[in-house]
C-alpha cells in the first residue's frame, strides 16, 4: 500500500506507523514517549504530524497508516505544534542542563566536571578537562576573579565551592611534577596562522589552532609573552615561573613566539594578512588613560600600567617615600601593593567609597591586611611641585550623587578642598589599547577594520571575525577585562579559524540550557535547607610581615587531598546526561524559548533512597516509559502516575521512595528515561556530566556473557551498560551485570600470577569459573610450575553437557513459537524472552517460577515439563534453565521430553561464566579442600565469600599476597 | 374528596431538601386508609421536598415545599394552593413549568418507586426486551435504533444504532456492554436522577443492547459519589435477574446478559469510554489512542459498546413505540428529546427534557421560569466545562446538535448553568479551566502543562496583571490544546475560553486594558467606597464586613479603609440606600 509522506507517495506495510514509515524514509520526527516494543503511548506529542481529513495533529508513533492518507511532517503548523510541546514541557522542567559555575565562566570552562574529578581524587583528569577550554589553569587559578563563584549554588548552603583554588590545586600537578597534559596534536593541516599578541587571547588562539594541526606563528611585541599576566599581574600574585611553565607547555604543540614585534612597526597586518591564512589579532589593551590634571607633566607622575610594567621588568622607578595611588580597581590595588613592596607608605585615592570599588573584595582586604590607606570621597585635582618633582597633591572631596548607568553613585564635587604631601602620583584609572598602527593599515588592506567608538575591534561577538580573514578578540575586543574573558576569545577565535579555514559556517548554534533560574538571587534556599553546612576550606596566605618585604607569592595553595575533601562539597547542579538528552538535544533543534510559558513548576525532592537509581522527578517529564517498561517488560511495576492534572507525578505509588517498593535494580527505567529523572549511582565516586572514556566488553557475572559497555575514567569504572549492538542481549542487563560489580565481593583480580613469589608448600590454587581460556590457562601453568594442585568450586553437572546440537541461540528465543523458562533466570534472559512474547506472539510457559512479578506475562504456569500445554506443542519451543538454580527433578524432565520434541531446544545458563573451559581443562572439582595456603584466582562466585574464608582455618591469600587468614586446615568451596 | 395515596419524591435533591423527614413524619401520622409511597425525580428541584397526592378518582396534585408543618395538612387534605406546583387539570396554572416538556428518558421519573420492580412491570417495563429476544434478530434491534434516529446522549452524539453496528460486527468469542454512569460535569445530574428514579429501565435498554451486539456481560460503571444511584441500582440488577430479566437465558430466549456495578473512584476522566475501561481493568482511567476503538478492542482487549445513562433509557421506549414514534420529534439531525439539568441563576431549577429543536429561550424563560432576582439572563453555559458559553443575544438557537455546535458550545451531556449579568465571564472561563486542568489525568502535554498556562493567564488577567498579548496567548494555545490532545477532556477544555472570547471579548479587554471587571466580581479589579450624600449611617455595612474595614458613628457617614478592605462586597449586597458604590 502507499500513502503520500510531504506531497511524495512512498509504499508502506499495513499496520507500521506513521513514524515507522517516515523514519524508512529517512525523515525524523521527534519522539520522547515512544517505545518501540510497547503499545503506541502518545503521552508527549512531540512527534505530532498532520493527516488530511484529520481535525488537529496526531501522534505518528501512534496512528497506523491507511491506504492513500497523505501526511504532512514538516510544515510550519506542525514544527509550531511540537515547539509548543517542548516549550510547556520546558516550562515545567525544574532541571539545569549545564551548572550555573559553568554558565557563568565567560569561557564556560566545565567546572563541575573537574571538581568531581578532584573530588575523586583524579588530578590529572580534572587537568585534562579543564584544558578542553582553559589552557592556562595554574596562571588562571591564581588571578581569577571567579565569575563561576558568584553564581556557585553552595552559597545558599553556606559558602561557594572554592572552584578558583581547586583549579590551580590541579593544575600545579603541572608545576610540581614533570607531567604535563596537552591534547594529542592532529594530523598537519598546512595551513599558516598568524597570532598578533601573546597573552591569554593569542596564546589560548595560538594553542588550540596548534593542536587543530595549523602552523602557528604569534608575534609578540615585548621581549617575554604572557601579555598582562607578564606585566601587569604583579609577581606575588602570579609567579612568572608559573607563567613561563605554562607557556612552555602550551608551545608544545608546535606554535611559535616571535619576540620583540610590534604591530605598526616591526610587522603590518596587511602582510600577515596576505602571508598567513588567517589572522588573530589579540593586543590587549595596555595603554593607559592618563589622568588629566595640572602638574602630570612633573617628576612623580607614573601611569599605573607602565609602573607594573616596569616593577615586572625590574626596573622599578623611584616613587619616593610617599605614594598616592588613585583608582578603585584591580590595577590600582596591584599599583599600590607593588609600591608598598617596594618600602613606600601607599595612599589610594577612590573618587567613590568602598562599596563602589570595582577592585575584588578579596584584593581590597589584603591591601588593608598589609597597611595601605585609603581616602574615599577624594579627587585629586591638581599635583604641586618644587622643582619639577611632586612635593605635595590638592585633593577635592566628593559626595555621591545619583546613580549613573553603571548602577554605582556617581561622585560630585563639593567644592571642598585640601592639599597632602605626596612624593608621587600613580593614575591607575583605565587602560585601552594602542590603536596607532590601526591608521596606516585600513588602507593596506581591502576592507576596512572597523574600530568602535572606544577604539576597540569591532569583530563578531559570536566569532572573533574581523573581516576577511582576519579575527580579533581579547582586551582589544572587550577593553580592559579579565584573563578568563580573553581566553574565552581566543577559544572561540581558534574555533572560528578552524571553520573558517576548512570553508565551513563559522557561527554555531548554541546548545538550548534549561535553567532553574538565571541568578542565584532567584533561588529560594530552602530547596538547600536538608544539606549539611561545611565550611569552605582556606587558603593560607603568607603572613603579612614577611610578604610585605618580598615578591613571594601571598596565597598559598592547600593540601591536595584537602582539595578533594572542598570538591565533594559540589551539589552537581548540572544534569548528568546533558550530552545525551533527547529532551535538550529537541529544545536546541526546535529553538526553544524556556520563558514562553513560564509559570508554576513542580519541585519535588529528589529520590536517592535507592543504593543504584537515583531519581530526579523535575526533571521528569511523564512520558511514561520508564512506567511501562517496568510493568510491561521487567515485570515488577513499581512505577506509576500519581495524582491528577498538572500535579501529576510518575514515581512508586503513594509517594514512597524507591528503596521502598520491590525493584530489582534491573535498570531498565534508566536504559528508558529520555530526560535525567532516572539515573544510574555509583558508590563512593563522585559522577559528572562528562562520560569518559568506554570499553566495549563481555559481563562476566555469568554464563549468559552479554556484551556491556563500560564507562571508566582514569582506573575507576564508572557505570556499565547494555553494549546495545546487534547481540543477543540487546538493551538487557540485568541487576548483576549494571550494578553488581559495585558490590564488597571477592575480587582478587591481578593480570599475572608472576607477582606472587615462591609459594609454601601445602598451598593450592583455586581458580574461579569465571574467567576466559587464556586465564585459565595461564594459571594451569603456574600450578604446574610450582607443583601445587589447582582446584575449581564444585558445579551442578548437566542433562545436557556435551549435547551440543540441542543448543539454543538467541534467533531461536526470538523466533519460537514457545518458550519455557525452568526455574529462577537472570532478569536479561526474562526480558528478552518478554520481548520475544510481545514481538512475536510466542508463548510463553513458566515451570516452576518463584514468585515473582514475571509470572504475570506467563501463558501457561505448570510444575513439570511433561504438561500437555508443551508436549502437545508442535512448534519450536526453547527451554531456558539455570544450571545451578533450577531443581534437578525438573532438568531431567526437560531431558526427556526434549529427546521426544524434534523441534525443541534449549539454553543452560550459568552463574559460572566458563563452565565449558573447567570441563575442558578437566580442572577437579572440589567442594571441600584440605590445605595450608590457598590462592584465589579470579573472580570468585557469590558462594565463595570472606566470611567463609575468615570462619574456616587456613591460611588464605589473595593474588596480591595480602593473607586473609592462617589458621587452619579445610575449607568449605 | 378523600385522599388514596401520598407519594414523596426522594431522590437525592429531596433527601438534600428534608423530603426523608417529611415522609418519616407522613408515616407515623397518616391513618392506615391512605397509603404511602415512595417515588423519586419529579424534577422540579426548586421546589423539594415534594409530595404527590392522589385522590380515590386518581386525580393528582404534586405540593412542593413542604415542610413538616403541612403534615397535619396532607391527613385534612387543606394543603394551600400556593404550595400546589403541579396539577392533573391540564389548565392548571401550576403547570406551565412544566408544559413544553416532553419526557421519554425520563418517563418513569417521578412516578414510580424505583425500589419495586414491580411498578417498573406495570409501565410496559421489561416488554421491549421480551419483544426483542423473542422477535427480534440483532439486527432488526440495530436497525430500529438507526431508525429511530437516537444519537449518544453522553455529549458527542454519536449514532447509537451506528455503534452498535460496529460492536455487532467485530468478530469475537466475547463481547461487553458498558452503561457509562460516570456523570461528573459540575452543574449536570441527568443521569443521577434516571439512575435514582427509574434504574430498570436503563438496565432494560442495556439488556436490549447487548442482545444487538452480541454481548453476554455487561458493566455500569457509576460514580461512588452517587450513592443512591449505586444503591437503587444494585437492589434493581439483583431483582431483575431474581424475576429473569437478566442472567442466563432471559425470556428462554437462549440470551444470557449478567451486569456487574463498577464505582467510580471519582475522576473525572473515567467518563471518557478508553480511561473507563482502563479503569474497570483495575488500572489508574488514562485514556489511550484510538483506534483500535473499543467497538474492535475494548474492555480486556474484547469488543466493546459504551453508552450514556439517558441513551438507554430511552431504547425501551423506542421498542415499544417505534421508530418512527420517536424519530416524530426533534429536528432533521437530531431527533426525539434530551434531559437537561437546569441550574444557575434561572428560577425554577431542576431536570427537564424537552424535544430536541425547543429553543433555549423556551427552556430558559418558559420552563425555568427566566431569571431570579430580576436580573436578565448573560448566557448560557451548555456542555459543563467541555462546553461553552451561549450569550444571551443567540438564546432563540434551537437545542439540536448542530445548531449548538455552531455557537461554540456543545450540546454535551445536558448541564445548563444559566448566568445573569452579575457573572464576570473570565471568571466563569476560569472556573470550568480550573476544573478541567484539575480533572486532567496528565498524560498528554498539552492538557496537563496548557490548560495550567491558560488558567494562570487567566488568574492573571482577573489579578490584573494582563497584558494584550494575553489574548493572543489563550487562543493559541486553545487551538493547540485542542488539537493536541488524545481525549475529549483536553480536546475540548478550551472551549469555555474560546466562547468567552468569542462572545465577551469587551470584558477581557476591560480587565487588560482598563484594569475593571465590569461585572464587579474580580476581587482585585473591585474598589468598593461609601457616598458620603447617601450614607444613613446604619452601620449595617460596618456589621457585614469581615475585616472590620468600616468604621463610622451611628447615623454619620460610614468610611471604608482601603488597606484593609478585601473587596468581598459584602458591604454592597447589605446597604438599603445605594450608598456603598463599586468600581
Amino acid at each position: 500500500m502507499h500513502i503520500v509522506l510531504n506531497h511524495k507517495k512512498v509504499s508502506c506495510k499495513e499496520g507500521q506507523t506513521i513514524l515507522q514509515v517516515a523514519n524508512e524514509q529517512g525523515i525524523s520526527i521527534p519522539t520522547l514517549c515512544h517505545e518501540p516494543d510497547l503499545e503506541a503511548f502518545g503521552s508527549c506529542w512531540v512527534c505530532a504530524v498532520k493527516v488530511e481529513g484529520i481535525a488537529g495533529f496526531v501522534t505518528s508513533c501512534g496512528t497506523k497508516v491507511r491506504d492513500g492518507m497523505s501526511v504532512i511532517t514538516d510544515s510550519p503548523e506542525v514544527h509550531l505544534a511540537r515547539k509548543t510541546a517542548l516549550e510547556l514541557l520546558l516550562s515545567d522542567h525544574y532541571a539545569d542542563c549545564d551548572a550555573p559555575c559553568k554558565i557563568a565562566c565567560p569561557d564556560h570552562v566545565d567546572i563541575q566536571t573537574y571538581v568531581s574529578l578532584i573530588a575523586n581524587k583524579q588530578y590529572k583528569e580534572a587537568v585534562e578537562v579543564i584544558k578542553r577550554n582553559l589552557p592556562l589553569p595554574m596562571s588562571v587559578g591564581r588571578i581569577c576573579p571567579a565569575f563561576c563563584e558568584k553564581e556557585c549554588r553552595r552559597t545558599l548552603v553556606e559558602e561557594p565551592i572554592a572552584i578558583r583554588q581547586l583549579k590551580r590545586c590541579a593544575g600545579d600537578l603541572e608545576l610540581e611534577t614533570d607531567w604535563h597534559y596537552i591534547h594529542d596534536k592532529k594530523p598537519e593541516k598546512g595551513k599558516k596562522v598568524a597570532v598578533v599578541g601573546a597573552g591569554p587571547a593569542g596564546l589560548t588562539c595560538g594553542y588550540y589552532l596548534s593542536t587543530e594541526g595549523y602552523d602557528v606563528d604569534i608575534f609578540e611585541g615585548e621581549e617575554k609573552a604572557g601579555g598582562w599576566l607578564r606585566y601587569g599581574i604583579p609577581e606575588y600574585r602570579l609567579p612568572k615561573k608559573v607563567l613561563d611553565r605554562e607557556i612552555e607547555i602550551m608551545c608544545k604543540n608546535g606554535m611559535r613566539i616571535h619576540y620583540n614585534k610590534r604591530l605598526g612597526k616591526d610587522i603590518l597586518l596587511s602582510d600577515l594578512s596576505d602571508k598567513y591564512d588567517a589572522v588573530f589579532v589579540g593586543i590587549g589593551a595596555q595603554l593607559a588613560v592618563p589622568l588629566r590634571i595640572e602638574g602630570s607633566d612633573l617628576q612623580g607622575y607614573f601611569l599605573g600600567v607602565d609602573y607594573l610594567r616596569a616593577v615586572a621588568k625590574g626596573q622599578a622607578p623611584d616613587t619616593g617615600k610617599k605614594v598616592a595611588v588613585v583608582g578603585g580597581g584591580d590595577t590600582a590595588i596591584d599599583c599600590a601593593r607593588s609600591a608598598l613592596r617596594q618600602g613606600s607608605d601607599v595612599t589610594i585615592l577612590y573618587r567613590r567609597t568602598r562599596d563602589e570599588m570595582p577592585a575584588e573584595e578579596y584584593e581590597i582586604e589584603a591591601a588593608e591586611k598589609e597597611g595601605i590607606r585609603f581616602e574615599f570621597l577624594t579627587n585629586p585635582l591638581e599635583a604641586l611641585g618644587e622643582n619639577g618633582r611632586i612635593r605635595h597633591i590638592l585633593i577635592e572631596k566628593m559626595k555621591l550623587g545619583e546613580p549613573d548607568q553603571s548602577g554605582r553613585r556617581r561622585p560630585e564635587p563639593t567644592g571642598e578642598t585640601y592639599t597632602e604631601q605626596y612624593d608621587s602620583l600613580i593614575a591607575a584609572v583605565s587602560q585601552k589599547t594602542d590603536v596607532s598602527w590601526h591608521v596606516g593599515e585600513t588602507a593596506n588592506l581591502k576592507k576596512g577594520l572597523k574600530l568602535t567608538d572606544w577604539n576597540t575591534a569591532g569583530s563578531d561577538i559570536a566569532t572573533m571575525h574581523w573581516n576577511g580573514n582576519i579575527f580579533a578578540g581579547g582586551d582589544f575586543r572587550l577593553g580592559p577585562a579579565t584573563a578568563i574573558e580573553a581566553v574565552a576569545d581566543g577559544k572561540i577565535a581558534a574555533m572560528s579559524i578552524d571553520r573558517f579555514l576548512r570553508g565551513e559556517i563559522m557561527e554555531t548554534r548554541p546548545l538550548f540550557n534549561s535553567r532553574k533560574s538565571d541568578k542565584i538571587r532567584e533561588m529560594d534556599r530552602s530547596e538547600f535547607s536538608h544539606i549539611t553546612q561545611k565550611d569552605r576550606l582556606k587558603a593560607n596566605e603568607l603572613d603579612v610581615t614577611t610578604r610585605i618585604r618580598s615578591s613571594d607569592e601571598v596565597e598559598k595553595m592547600f593540601p591536595r587531598d584537602k582539595a578533594a575533601e572542598e570538591a565533594e562539597r559540589c551539589l552537581e547542579c548540572g544534569c548528568r546526561v546533558n550530552t545525551s538528552c533527547l529532551l535538550r538535544e529537541y529544545a536546541t533543534e526546535y529553538r526553544i524559548d524556556q520563558d514562553n510559558y513560564a509559570g508554576m513548576y513542580t519541585d519535588h525532592p529528589m529520590d536517592s533512597s535507592h543504593p543504584y537509581i537515583v531519581r530526579d522527578p523535575n526533571k521528569c517529564i511523564k512520558c511514561g516509559r520508564c512506567i511501562r517498561a517496568c510493568s510491561e517488560i521487567q515485570g515488577p511495576a513499581v512505577l506509576g502516575y500519581i495524582y491528577r492534572g498538572f500535579t501529576t507525578l510518575v514515581g512508586p505509588e503513594f509517594g514512597e521512595k524507591l528503596e521502598a517498593t520491590e525493584c530489582t535494580s534491573c535498570g531498565k527505567c534508566i536504559e528508558v528515561c529520555p530526560t535525567g529523572a532516572l539515573l544510574p549511582k555509583t558508590k563512593e565516586y563522585k559522577l559528572n556530566p562528562d562520560y569518559r572514556e568506554t570499553r566495549n566488553t563481555y559481563c562476566t557475572e555469568c554464563g549468559a556473557a552479554c556484551r556491556i559497555t563500560v564507562t571508566y575514567a582514569g582506573s575507576r569504572v564508572l557505570r556499565v551498560d547494555p553494549l546495545k549492538e546487534n547481540h543477543y542481549n540487546g538493551d538487557e542487563l540485568c541487576y548483576k551485570g549494571r550494578f553488581a560489580w559495585q558490590e564488597d565481593r571477592l575480587q582478587y583480580h591481578a593480570d599475572s600470577l608472576k607477582e606472587i613469589g615462591p609459594v609454601p608448600p601445602g598451598t593450592s590454587l583455586l581458580i574461579s569459573p569465571k574467567m576466559s581460556d587464556e586465564m585459565i590457562e595461564e594459571a594451569l601453568d603456574f600450578a604446574r610450575s610450582e607443583g601445587i594442585p589447582a582446584v575449581c568450586t564444585e558445579f551442578a553437572p548437566d542433562v545436557f553437557d556435551g549435547n551440543s546440537e540441542r543448543i539454543a541461540d538467541m534467533k531461536d528465543i526470538a523466533r519460537a513459537d514457545m518458550i519455557a523458562i525452568a526455574g529462577p533466570v537472570n532478569q536479561m534472559l526474562k526480558a528478552r524472552v518478554r520481548l520475544s512474547q510481545l514481538r512475536r506472539g510466542s508463548k510463553l510457559i513458566l515451570l516452576d517460577p518463584p514468585a515473582d512479578h514475571f509470572r504475570r506475562f506467563a501463558d501457561v504456569i505448570c510444575s513439570s515439563a511433561d504438561d500437555p500445554a508443551i508436549t502437545e506443542n508442535k512448534g519450536k519451543i526453547v527451554f531456558i534453565y539455570n544450571r545451578e538454580s533450577c531443581p534437578v527433578k525438573i532438568k531431567e524432565t526437560i531431558g526427556r521430553v526434549v529427546a521426544t520434541l524434534p523441534n525443541a531446544r534449549i539454553w543452560v545458563n550459568s552463574d559460572y561464566l566458563n563452565v565449558q573451559a573447567i570441563r575442558k581443562y578437566a580442572i577437579p572439582l572440589k567442594k571441600e579442600l584440605h590445605t595450608d595456603t590457598l590462592i584465589l584466582f579470579g573472580n570468585m562466585p557469590e558462594n565463595v565469600t570472606a566470611n567463609t574464608l575468615i570462619r574456616l582455618p587456613l591460611k588464605a591469600f589473595s593474588l596480591s599476597g595480602q593473607i586473609i587468614s592462617d589458621c587452619g586446615e579445610k575449607i568449605k568451596l | 374528596m378523600a385522599i388514596r395515596t401520598i407519594k414523596v419524591g426522594l431522590a437525592s435533591c429531596g433527601l438534600a431538601a428534608g423530603a426523608d423527614e417529611i415522609y418519616n413524619l407522613l408515616k407515623e401520622a397518616l391513618p392506615s386508609s391512605i397509603r404511602l409511597e415512595k417515588t423519586a425525580c419529579l424534577g422540579l428541584c426548586y421546589a423539594e421536598p415534594m409530595a404527590e397526592v392522589i385522590d380515590e378518582q386518581g386525580g393528582s396534585r404534586v405540593y412542593g415545599y413542604l415542610s413538616s408543618n403541612d403534615i397535619p395538612h396532607f391527613i385534612s387534605d387543606t394543603l394551600p394552593d400556593r404550595k400546589l406546583v403541579l396539577s392533573d387539570i391540564r389548565e392548571a396554572p401550576a403547570n406551565r413549568d412544566v408544559a413544553g416538556q416532553l419526557r421519554i428518558a425520563t418517563r418513569n421519573s417521578g412516578r414510580i418507586d424505583p425500589d419495586r420492580i414491580g411498578d417498573y412491570l406495570e409501565k410496559q417495563g421489561y416488554t421491549a426486551l421480551q419483544t426483542v429476544c423473542t422477535q427480534f434478530t440483532p439486527e432488526k434491534v440495530i436497525d430500529t435504533i438507526k431508525a429511530s434516529g437516537l444519537r449518544g446522549r453522553g455529549g458527542a452524539g454519536f449514532p447509537t444504532g451506528l455503534k452498535w453496528e460496529f460492536a455487532r460486527k467485530a468478530k469475537s468469542d466475547k463481547k461487553y456492554f458498558i452503561c457509562n454512569a460516570d456523570e461528573g460535569d459540575p452543574g449536570a445530574f441527568m443521569d443521577r436522577n434516571i439512575l435514582e428514579s427509574d434504574p430498570h429501565s436503563v438496565l432494560e435498554g442495556m439488556a436490549i443492547g447487548a442482545y444487538a451486539i452480541g454481548a453476554d456481560e455487561g458493566y455500569v460503571y457509576c460514580r461512588a459519589e452517587y450513592p443512591l444511584a449505586v444503591k437503587r441500582l444494585k437492589f434493581a440488577i439483583a431483582e431483575a435477574e431474581a424475576r429473569g430479566f437478566l442472567g442466563y437465558n432471559i425470556f428462554n430466549s437462549g440470551f444470557s446478559f449478567h451486569i456487574h456495578l463498577k464505582e467510580g473512584a471519582g475522576a473525572f476522566v473515567c467518563g471518557e469510554e478508553t480511561a473507563l475501561i482502563a479503569s474497570i481493568e483495575g488500572k489508574r482511567g488514562m485514556p489511550r489512542i484510538r483506534p483500535p476503538y473499543p467497538a474492535e478492542s475494548g474492555l480486556w482487549g474484547k469488543p466493546t459498546n459504551i453508552n450514556n445513562v439517558e441513551t438507554l433509557a430511552s431504547i425501551p421506549w423506542i421498542i415499544l413505540n417505534g421508530a418512527s414514534a420517536y424519530a416524530a420529534y426533534g429536528t432533521e439531525k437530531s431527533k426525539g428529546t434530551k434531559v437537561f439539568a437546569l441550574a444557575g441563576k434561572v428560577k425554577h431549577t431542576g431536570l427537564v427534557e424537552v424535544p430536541m429543536g425547543t429553543t433555549l429561550r423556551t427552556i430558559i424563560e418558559d420552563i425555568g421560569g427566566g431569571i431570579k432576582d430580576g436580573r436578565k439572563v448573560k448566557a448560557v453555559q451548555l456542555g459543563g466545562p467541555s462546553g461553552g458559553c451561549i450569550p444571551a443575544e443567540l438564546l432563540d438557537t434551537p437545542v439540536d446538535y448542530d445548531s449548538i455546535v455552531q455557537t461554540g458550545a456543545i450540546m454535551g451531556s445536558g448541564g445548563m448553568v444559566v448566568m445573569d449579568d452579575s457573572t464576570c465571564m473570565v471568571n466563569i472561563a476560569a472556573f470550568f479551566l480550573r476544573f478541567t486542568q484539575n480533572e486532567s489525568c496528565g498524560k498528554c502535554t498539552f492538557c496537563r502543562i496548557g490548560t495550567k498556562r491558560m488558567l494562570e493567564i487567566l488568574e492573571r488577567i482577573q489579578e490584573g496583571r494582563g497584558v494584550p498579548e494575553d489574548i493572543e496567548k489563550l487562543e493559541q494555545l486553545s487551538e493547540q490544546i485542542i488539537g493536541s490532545s488524545l481525549c475529549g477532556l483536553g480536546k475540548t477544555a478550551p472551549n469555555p475560553v474560546l466562547t468567552t472570547l468569542r462572545y465577551f471579548k469587551d470584558e477581557y479587554l476591560a480587565h487588560i486594558n482598563e484594569k475593571r471587571c465590569p461585572a464587579g466580581v474580580c476581587k482585585a479589579l473591585v474598589h468598593f467606597e461609601i457616598d458620603p450624600a447617601a450614607c444613613t449611617g446604619c452601620t449595617l455595612c460596618a456589621r457585614a464586613c469581615p475585616v472590620k474595614a468600616i468604621s463610622g458613628e451611628k447615623k454619620k457617614t460610614h468610611r471604608i479603609d482601603q488597606d484593609t478592605c478585601i473587596s468581598c462586597g459584602a458591604c454592597y449586597a447589605v446597604c438599603n440606600f445605594n450608598a456603598v458604590m463599586r468600581t
